[in-house]
């Protein structure tokens, strides 16, 4: 195993960390059924939230 | 912090209103019911902000409507500084509606009087002056569009008495009604007893919930019908103080907006126009022979290609440019001239594909292993690239729709279509979140709340996903583009077309299916204004088009990214966990699954069939359950490596789907018309299916209680007969005598049961009792 293998492990599995974590992140601030398109004018649960909690 | 309320009625430009106010990006549509929950942005002025609500849009303040009832306990129940009405200037009438009931209320009113622009161009003439002196609150002349008044009426609102007590305009109509049931709202210490009084004698069901209102009433009315008598006088005072406020200028009796709709809303050609149009819509974002300049089959086609030009060389089946600028004249012709969406997708296609190769030369020169090499080359950016090479043609897409829906086109189409949709037991309001589906069917299940029967709102709920959203339109333009690629046969973009329909003509069918058996109700009324037509926004339009772009290319780098790394990893990886190369492929964890579930698809025509190879049909359509780009992602994931070693084509591109069909075409034996009727139940599978986890969960969270297994049933049910049948009769034409029989055999069923002529459920009741008697 080379230098690039062992940095496309690395960049890989803290890629994939990332985007776990992030969509964990999304289930837990409820934005999980999300589809952040705006297409529902914030009718949607998750846009209602994220407008009150900007707003505040 | 101060709240203001913005109220109004549907289409008086509300949300216009409150971007302009928040600066939130919010759809603007031209429909009614467009927002269906409340938003809150914040005002800033200065040093003090200003908390801004934007309240659905309702005519009245009775409950007949779930937006009425939200925007009413809103304002009485919330502590807010005054209420911003919003008033559609060229249609003072209608609006002053509502106007004369919030006037009611023990809250600040200000009046915006929106789109000034359209009644100066129009050259009639306000007064607010008068308005506001015979209203007795402040009135401002304001345009959201164009950006004019906004500030003023801000200055205002700030200004505006706080002390302000409710006034009616029922004046000498029901005076001792009014006090007397005023005096019974006063001792209960509600807000606002003046509006409570009112809506008393209206007979609300609300107002009848506090103790003793029904007898108070009934004591008022001595039985007459006050609702009809007070909705005439607030008409009656509305009539005769508007004569002062507008001054309408001389006009031709036919404007322009009637003449388009004498057209477009024509009895019968409305429809062949609108599938026109849909058809123009389609080949401007997929075809590859724009307008059919070089003729509508390739016997007929007379434009060079870039070979026959010799600025391009065949090699080995490749199409090689001879420099760099030669490529980017191949993004717009090669042969034919392309649609702009093609060319978008071409120019998108070039760069990520120089991306991917550079990297995989970079790692192949660094000496990277064959592993690492096939993860980042073949499953990460094969999987993302080949989805993100789509977003051009899905915003090109959505670019045509928005703007179909901001001119008022769609509205029309809604009005004309409910004559139809009336036979299959459906309203054309339907029909909008019906359209809405074909950009993403999560807002579009949002948007049945507009639907007020519950029965017609769970038929409209399940079919949703038959209207092919942005993230099923890779995989029509894919596998289409794969069977023109392999097969020379047919066009891509009239292919993706015939797929749209078929998603339509199956939605038209289920729906007259359920409602005359599970849900069979009456057909609620429909009743719409018709907006006027208006040039769409042209920034609201590029506001939409980016939030669509951002998440496209989010999901793509998450939920696309994560899957097509464990779909590469479990393709290379045997049961006893050791690394497979891509000739070894067939011997994969995923490869096992898919082949065992590989016979389930067989009447669908992908399945046994399709031999060894026949497994990445299964796990590309299960995988799209996450995430229906996923389903290309999988599979351009996984036919590069097939492809390259099985020999069937480059690796390049949508080719990808091309080079696939070509190794299962070889190696299983299966006929070039079985196979392409194969492919096309592939994409109807795809596109009648269980959506996404997303729009699984919304409707979920939309149907009524219990109702969501049976459509979870229902998809896969719709799915797979629509998939068998395409694949049947594509296969052997014969096979469509014998659904014929089947579909009458089930029609004559259900007319039978309807007429209770004969009910097969039960028989089987009465066969079940009389063993158990025995």
């Amino acid at each position: 195993m080379n230098a690039i293998d062992i940095v496309v492990i690395v960049v890989v599995c803290v890629a994939v960390a990332g985007v776990i974590g992030y969509l964990v992140y999304r289930k837990l601030k409820h934005k999980s059924g999300c589809c952040d398109c705006s297409s529902c004018n914030g009718a949607c649960g998750c846009c209602s939230d994220d407008k009150k909690k900007n707003s505040d | 912090m101060k709240i203001f309320a913005l109220a109004g009625n549907p289409n008086c430009g509300k949300t216009t209103l409150f971007n302009a106010l928040t600066g939130a990006t919010a759809h603007v549509g031209n429909w009614p019911g467009v927002t269906v929950d409340k938003r809150e942005g914040v005002y800033k002025c200065g040093g003090e902000n200003i908390k801004i609500v934007d309240l659905p849009g309702i005519y009245s303040l009775s409950p007949y409507t779930p937006e009425e009832v939200i925007a009413r306990n809103f304002i009485l129940g919330e502590e807010i500084d005054g209420i911003i009405n919003i008033v559609d200037a060229t249609n003072l009438e209608r609006n002053l509606y509502l106007t004369t009931q919030l006037l009611e209320m023990d809250v600040p009113v200000i009046i915006a009087l929106n789109m000034m622009d359209e009644v100066e161009k129009s050259g009639d003439k306000l007064n607010t002056e008068t308005l506001e002196k015979q209203l007795g609150v402040p009135v401002v002349a304001v345009s959201a569009l164009k950006n004019n008044g906004i500030k003023q009426l801000m200055e205002r609102a700030a200004t505006v008495d706080t002390t302000r007590k409710g006034i009616t305009v029922l004046n000498g109509v029901l005076d001792k009604q009014i006090e007397a049931a005023c005096a019974f709202f006063e001792e209960t210490n509600v807000k606002s007893p003046l509006f409570h009084a009112v809506k008393l004698l209206e007979n609300d069901e609300i107002e009848l919930e506090y103790k003793g209102a029904p007898e108070i009433l009934k004591r008022i009315s001595a039985g007459d019908d006050l609702e009809a008598v007070i909705a005439d006088a607030r008409y009656k005072y509305i009539s005769a103080n508007l004569a002062s406020i507008k001054i309408k200028a001389d006009r031709e009796a036919v404007t322009k907006s009637d003449k388009a709709d004498r057209v477009l809303t024509h009895r019968i050609w409305a429809i062949p126009l609108f599938i026109a149009v849909l058809f123009l819509v389609f080949h401007l974002t997929f075809s590859e022979n724009l307008f059919f300049l070089n003729g509508f089959t390739e016997n007929t086609a007379w434009m060079p290609s870039l070979v026959d030009c010799g600025l391009a060389a065949e090699v080995d089946g490749e199409i090689e440019y001879n420099n760099f600028g030669v490529e980017i004249l191949a993004v717009f012709y090669d042969g034919a001239l392309y649609s702009p969406g093609v060319m978008l997708t071409n120019l998108l296609n070039l760069f990520l594909d120089r991306i991917s190769d550079g990297v995989i030369t970079l790692m192949e020169n660094g000496g990277a292993a064959e592993w690492a090499t096939g993860l980042i080359g073949d499953g990460i950016l094969g999987g993302i690239f080949a989805v993100l090479g789509f977003l051009p043609q899905i915003l090109t897409l959505f670019l045509f729709f928005s703007i179909l829906e901001d001119s008022g086109y769609m509205a029309r189409i809604a009005f004309v279509l409910d004559r139809i949709f009336r036979r299959f037991g459906l309203s054309g309001r339907a029909f909008m979140p019906m359209i809405m589906g074909f950009g993403c069917s999560v807002p579009a299940a949002v948007n049945t709340r507009t639907l007020s029967d519950e029965k017609e709102r769970t038929a409209t709920l399940r079919v949703i996903p038959f209207f092919s959203c942005g993230a099923k339109l890779p995989i029509l333009t894919a596998v289409a583009g794969g069977i023109v690629m392999a097969f020379g046969v047919g066009n891509a973009d009239v292919i993706t077309f015939l797929m749209y329909l078929l998603g339509i003509v199956t939605a038209i069918a289920c729906v007259l299916l359920m409602r005359n058996t599970t849900l069979k109700g009456e057909t609620p009324p429909f009743i719409m204004e018709l907006p006027a037509y208006r040039m769409p926004g042209f920034k609201n339009l590029m506001l939409h088009l980016w939030d669509k772009t951002k998440h496209f290319v989010k999901k793509a780098f998450t939920v696309i990214f994560a899957s097509t790394i464990i779909i590469w990893l479990f393709s290379h990886l045997s049961w006893d966990w050791r690394f497979l190369s891509d000739e070894n492929m067939q011997q994969s964890m995923l490869a096992s699954v898919g082949m065992f579930m590989q016979p389930i698809f067989t009447p669908l025509g992908f399945g046994s069939q399709l031999g060894q190879f026949g497994w990445v049909f299964v796990v590309a359509a299960i995988t799209g359950l996450v995430a229906k780009e996923n389903v290309i992602a999988t599979f351009t994931t996984l036919a590069i490596c097939i492809s390259a070693y099985a020999g069937g084509g480059t690796e390049e591109g949508i080719e990808e789907i091309a080079g696939l069909i070509n190794v299962i075409m070889a190696d299983s034996g299966i006929s070039q018309p079985e196979f392409i009727a194969a492919l096309i139940a592939f994409i109807a599978f795809n596109m009648t299916t269980i959506p996404c986890f997303a729009a699984c969960a919304t409707a979920k969270a939309e149907l009524p209680k219990g109702k969501f297994k049976w459509t979870l049933l229902f998809w896969i049910a719709v799915s797979y007969t629509v998939g068998a049948m395409i694949y049947t009769i594509g296969s052997w034409w014969w096979t469509l005598f014998i659904w014929f029989v089947v579909i009458a055999a089930a029609v004559v069923l259900i007319v039978l049961k309807n007429l209770n002529i004969f009910d097969i459920a039960e028989i089987f009741r009465r066969k079940k009792k009389d063993g158990k008697d025995k």
